[in-house]
């Protein structure tokens, strides 16, 4: 499931190289820049017009809502895996024997970190196999540093994500039910900084979404925070991932 | 014989119920100990707080000397353990999951032991190399009972492991721990609901109900201790009284016979019986069964 999960993701990036690139050869990004509505250059922020060209159109596929928002659900599967051992009554072999309680935690936790990672990996890959075999000469491409960087905060966001998931797994007994509180929070964090980005009543909600420390069209531009957005989203991270070792050391199984 | 298994005041407290209270009792180095309750007893309940699945409320377990919570890795490296229901990876083959539950061990198994007992319970090649999705329940506990016993533990805690076998692998499993019995290495904890295998496999028996131990006994005092059903048939009307003896009862009496429950040798009986029209006398020894029943259900 994460394979193919990661093959779509790829797939889209190597798609938005062929979109670039058809838009680019029938010279529509002038246009498009030129259409633009000022409210919505003023709601997406200064980068919007970063999307009216070749560079910006590739790099849209790290912070599009669907493939931000299925990076992370990969992560939240993948790190419930405890609960839903606990659902199914596997631990009762695995810990039966002489195996620490943290080494269940160090698992699914290795494991949530590596299929995120594996999967914004494959994307990358996507992005740079569509530039190199479909990208029209004299395209400008977006810089490795800015990939890298979207790529990075991706993935932390991710992982913060992952580090909840594991945290609920290690509250709950049912797979689904951390997975779907986890995935529901997700969401409504999301939705929370779209509404606080957009609604001035709501912004000093802002710093409480996770997805504030992405700021997709200002990474994209080398505008970004980077270094605090990555320090925020990791230290939540880290504390996430002591909440779930720490429970689950002391939990009934 | 030392205590392997010893539990303290043991409790469970779940908030809305209490899974056991104040269990204490000890299981001795190279027994066979049956642990014997009506469902929702605690049986579970106390083999999960051995293995520190649970952690109790109050009181303490140790096995082989090693706090059960406190020094759970060390008590852990001591036993193998076949829970109630047989949990599996259902897209791993039969080998496959045997060699991954053989690597989280202390020990790795010994292949000789593995294939005894797999040849014992009738697993052969082509059912190892099946994915366990698709194996019977009867073929999942088997390969239940050999990842509990493949490394020899010290002490092996069963969980209702007959269940789903049929008659042949029933009693290949009472030859296998007849086997651990004469070997002397292995301590075994086993709860049943079959109480015919119990009788006929255990030394001791321990009884839960409702959370706390009501009797501990061994299969010899067990016996010694239920009475005897004696029907004694007359030929002819007898007005005489029952004998007056101790540790016999009168159950019923007609014309034809007396029935008596007897606790204790029969010879006074049958001395008293002397002289008197008697045609035939018929004795059953009571049951496991009949002792546990009460048990359940004395209140």
């Amino acid at each position: 499931m994460f394979a193919a999960v990661a093959g779509i993701l790829a797939l889209f990036q190597m798609l938005l190289v062929v979109i670039a690139t058809s838009l680019q050869q029938a010279r529509s990004f002038d246009l498009m820049s030129a259409l633009m509505p000022l409210s919505m250059q003023q709601s997406l922020g200064p980068g919007a017009l970063m999307l009216a060209s070749f560079a910006g159109m590739v790099t849209f596929g790290y912070f599009h809502p669907i493939v931000v928002l299925a990076v992370i659900q990969v992560g939240i599967y993948a790190a419930t895996e405890p609960a839903g051992e606990i659902e199914w009554g596997l631990f009762d072999l695995e810990l039966a024997r002489p195996v620490p309680r943290g080494a269940i935690v160090t698992r699914s936790l290795l494991v949530a970190l590596g299929v995120t990672a594996a999967t914004v990996c494959a994307m990358a890959a996507g992005t740079w196999v569509g530039l190199a075999v479909l990208a029209p000469s004299g395209a400008v491409w977006p810089s490795p540093l800015r990939i890298l960087s979207l790529a990075a905060h991706l993935l932390m966001l991710s992982w913060v994500f992952a580090a909840a998931g594991l945290a609920a797994a290690a509250f709950a007994r049912r797979r689904g039910t951390a997975f779907g509180a986890v995935a529901v929070v997700a969401v409504s964090l999301y939705l929370l900084n779209f509404v606080a980005d957009a609604w001035a009543t709501a912004a000093p909600l802002r710093p409480y979404s996770p997805f504030h420390y992405f700021p997709g069209f200002a990474v994209a531009n080398g505008t970004a925070p980077v270094a605090y957005d990555l320090g925020v989203l990791a230290t939540l991270t880290v504390a996430l991932v002591a909440v779930a070792y720490w429970r689950f050391a002391r939990r009934d199984l | 014989m030392a205590p392997i298994i010893r539990t303290d005041g043991l409790t469970k407290d779940y908030g809305h119920v209490l899974g056991v209270d104040g269990l204490t009792f000890e299981v001795d180095q190279g027994e066979v100990m049956g642990f014997l309750g009506p469902n929702g007893s605690g049986k579970t309940t106390t083999i999960r707080l051995l293995l520190d699945l649970l952690r109790p409320t109050r009181g303490s377990a140790t096995i082989g000397g090693f706090d059960c919570h406190r020094q759970s890795l060390q008590a852990r490296r001591l036993v193998g353990y076949l829970p109630g229901e047989m949990p599996v990876y259902p897209e791993l083959s039969g080998a496959a999951y045997l060699a991954y539950l053989g690597s989280l061990g202390a020990e790795s198994p010994a292949p000789d032991i593995v294939q005894h007992l797999l040849s014992r319970f009738g697993i052969g090649p082509a059912e190892l190399k099946r994915r366990l999705r698709d194996l019977s329940h009867g073929m999942k506990r088997k390969l239940g009972i050999v990842q509990a016993l493949m490394t020899r533990p010290k002490v092996a805690i069963l969980d209702e492991p007959t269940s789903g076998l049929d008659p042949l692998m029933i009693e290949a499993f009472a030859e296998t721990l007849a086997e651990l019995k004469r070997d002397g290495r292995t301590t075994v904890f086993l709860s049943s609901h079959v109480l015919s295998e119990v009788e006929r496999t255990c030394d001791r028996v321990a009884v839960i109900r409702d959370g706390r131990v009501v009797a501990v006994q061994t299969m010899a005092g067990i016996q010694e201790g239920l009475p005897r059903r004696v029907t004694v048939h007359i030929s002819q009307p007898e007005s005489r009284p029952v004998p007056d003896l101790p540790g016999v009862r009168l159950v019923s009496r007609d014309a034809a016979r007396w029935v008596l429950d007897v606790v204790g040798p029969l010879g006074p009986l049958l001395d008293r019986l002397h002289g008197m029209p008697v045609s035939d006398i018929d004795v059953q020894r009571c049951s496991l069964e009949d002792y546990v029943l009460r048990l359940y259900t004395d209140r």
